[in-house]
């Protein structure tokens, strides 16, 4: 084993200090283990909250968008997170995987908002659930899809619920487990199952339905 | 594996971990893998072809928010968190501090741990070494031995598991005579060594220094440099991956790192952080070999160590300017010819009266 393949670059750091005339160079903590990171900001070492805010404050908001839609609001949600969670730091138990228990905390969050938004406005919750943008719109489709591919396309995923769109999103593109997504989700693992299995036969499905056009 | 395959729907396969992996990132083995089994399985081709399709669609949007908002909506954390503290802590502090700072109780150590294959590997030192170095007996000191170096002068040694340790100038280091029948090896140094130490998994070799830091090794190359009157401990990994543990005094790991070959982690005494950057690991060991070499090193410190290498005494006027820096590989050189380097590179005059080297010139000036 000669020097390893991997970490050939040079390591960025986080930020330098000056302290007088000594610069301090503070290393970057992209490697630290998630456990003994944990077990850092539990203790009370708000460096720690720092690196998981660097590590995660970008993919709960983009998780947070397309569960709640609103962008400033999921801003200010994942900011008050990172803060609740230092104010109770001590209470926390321990977790293996911080960004499952963060993602788990945002959606409940979110969830709180938007049911008090709801009480606040006499509206129902399910009212206030697609009532923004369609399906479609949180997908990316390929440019070089055709028109005509690309309306079927928006009309497949919009067929998806909210749900199925959200379990989709934490399995293919968060890349979670079942357990994980269950527990976020706040379902049972079987359920989670279910959930992909009819968002992926209704993509399939639709796609079945169009004749066949061999170009 | 490929027979479960081999009935799956396209719905199946779309919803197979192993076969998202591959879509998703694909890599050499889930490569080889997928393409013998179409070959094989001509008939699934439009299935796995159509599940591709599926998980290529489900490619979301990312909603990043532009650096700039990031940065402010970062700040604004940054912020929050600080008056979070100050509620906490009556006491304010004057500027941010550090997180390691709390977690560190007065005599908190480092604990450096190797994971990972050793590579000691015994033709790589011994032969290419010109013995050149002095190698003395050991002084027995009680139940301890130990051995030192003035300086001007290094020495190599080898402790009863095998295990060389080359002894830099104004070094020394010390072990137990029961070295070799302890469940740990422990050996004591006060100033810059490098270690070329034996796997043992049974046994883990630990470098005790003076402040506080502790490395604890399986077997590999490295070095430690760890003078009592420097700024910062240094330690620098040449071969093997090294995990570097912050241990409260209880006993409890606050903080992990892992040094990989050709870092250095760099411990400053003064403000308790740790640094690590990507160095050229034989050049600053390469001090075993006779070499000297200075890559970018300020002239503060390029002076400290000809101090040590010579063992003189460099004068230059106080609030002399030393912070410029120096490359150079200078081999096997006496002083008089390091100095005509710094002649050139930094038009300095010198005067030498035995052990007494004073240095004037432009030196860092322009």
């Amino acid at each position: 084993m000669s020097s390893s393949t991997q970490h050939q670059k040079e390591l960025t750091v986080e930020r330098t200090q000056q302290i007088g005339d000594k610069t301090s160079v503070i290393f970057h903590p992209s490697h630290i283990d998630e456990a003994v990171l944990w077990k850092a900001f539990k203790g009370g070492d708000e460096k720690a909250l720092i690196v998981m805010f660097d590590r995660f404050a970008k993919a709960l908001y983009n998780y947070g968008v397309k569960i709640h839609h609103e962008g400033e609001v999921v801003k200010d949600a994942v900011q008050e997170l990172f803060i609740e969670l230092w104010k109770n730091k001590e209470n926390l138990a321990d977790t293996d995987s911080i960004k499952f228990y963060l993602f788990k905390s945002l959606r409940r969050k979110l969830f709180r908002i938007k049911k008090s938004k709801a009480d606040h406005d006499f509206l129902q919750l399910s009212e206030l659930d697609d009532s923004v943008a369609p399906s479609h719109e949180f997908f990316v489709i390929a440019e070089q899809t055709s028109l005509e591919k690309r309306q079927r396309l928006m009309k497949m995923l919009d067929s998806l619920t909210a749900r199925q769109r959200e379990a989709v999103l934490l399995r293919y593109f968060e890349e979670m487990s079942y357990d994980k997504i269950a527990g976020i989700m706040e379902m049972s693992k079987q359920s989670a199952y279910n959930l992909i299995h009819k968002a992926i036969s209704q993509l399939r499905g639709l796609e079945e339905d169009e004749p066949c056009q061999k170009i | 594996m490929a027979k479960k395959y081999s009935s799956f729907s396209a719905q199946d396969f779309a919803e197979d971990s192993f076969f998202i992996r591959w879509v998703k990132h694909p890599d050499e083995e889930s490569d080889w893998f997928w393409q013998s089994f179409i070959r094989e399985h001509p008939d699934k081709a439009d299935d796995i072809r159509a599940a591709q399709e599926i998980i290529s669609i489900l490619n979301f949007k990312k909603h990043s928010i532009d650096d700039s908002s990031y940065e402010s909506m970062r700040n604004r954390f940054l912020l929050s968190i600080r008056e979070e503290k100050e509620k906490e802590q009556p006491v304010t502090h004057n500027r941010f501090t550090l997180g390691w700072k709390q977690i560190l109780k007065v005599a908190a150590v480092f604990v450096i741990l190797v994971a990972g294959v050793a590579l000691y590997r015994s033709s790589d030192t011994v032969s290419a070494e010109p013995e050149q170095l002095a190698n003395e007996e050991s002084i027995q000191v009680g139940d301890t031995e130990e051995r030192s170096n003035p300086r001007g002068q290094r020495s190599v040694l080898m402790l009863p598991d095998g295990s060389k340790v080359w002894l830099n100038s104004e070094s020394k280091i010390s072990y137990t005579k029961e070295f070799n029948r302890r469940n740990t090896r422990d050996v004591y140094l006060e100033g810059e060594a490098f270690f070329n130490v034996v796997h043992n998994e049974s046994a883990p070799f630990i470098v005790h220094t003076a402040s506080s830091i502790r490395i604890e090794v399986l077997g590999t190359s490295f070095n430690v440099k760890s003078y009592r009157n420097d700024q910062t401990v240094e330690t620098t990994l040449v071969n093997g991956k090294v995990s570097i543990d912050k241990v409260e005094k209880d006993g409890q790991s606050s903080g992990n790192l892992i040094l990989r070959p050709n870092q250095r982690a760099v411990y400053f005494k003064e403000t308790n952080t740790l640094n690590v950057e990507s160095v050229n690991a034989s050049n600053l060991s390469a001090w075993r070999h006779d070499h000297l070499v200075f890559d970018e090193t300020p002239l503060r410190d390029v002076f400290t160590q000809l101090e040590r290498w010579y063992d003189i005494r460099i004068h230059v006027s106080e609030n002399e300017d030393l912070e410029c820096r120096l490359t150079a590989n200078v081999q096997q050189e006496s002083l008089e010819n390091v100095l005509k380097l710094l002649e050139t590179s930094h038009q300095i005059e010198y005067t030498i009266s035995d052990k007494d080297v004073f240095i004037r010139g432009r030196l860092c000036n322009n």
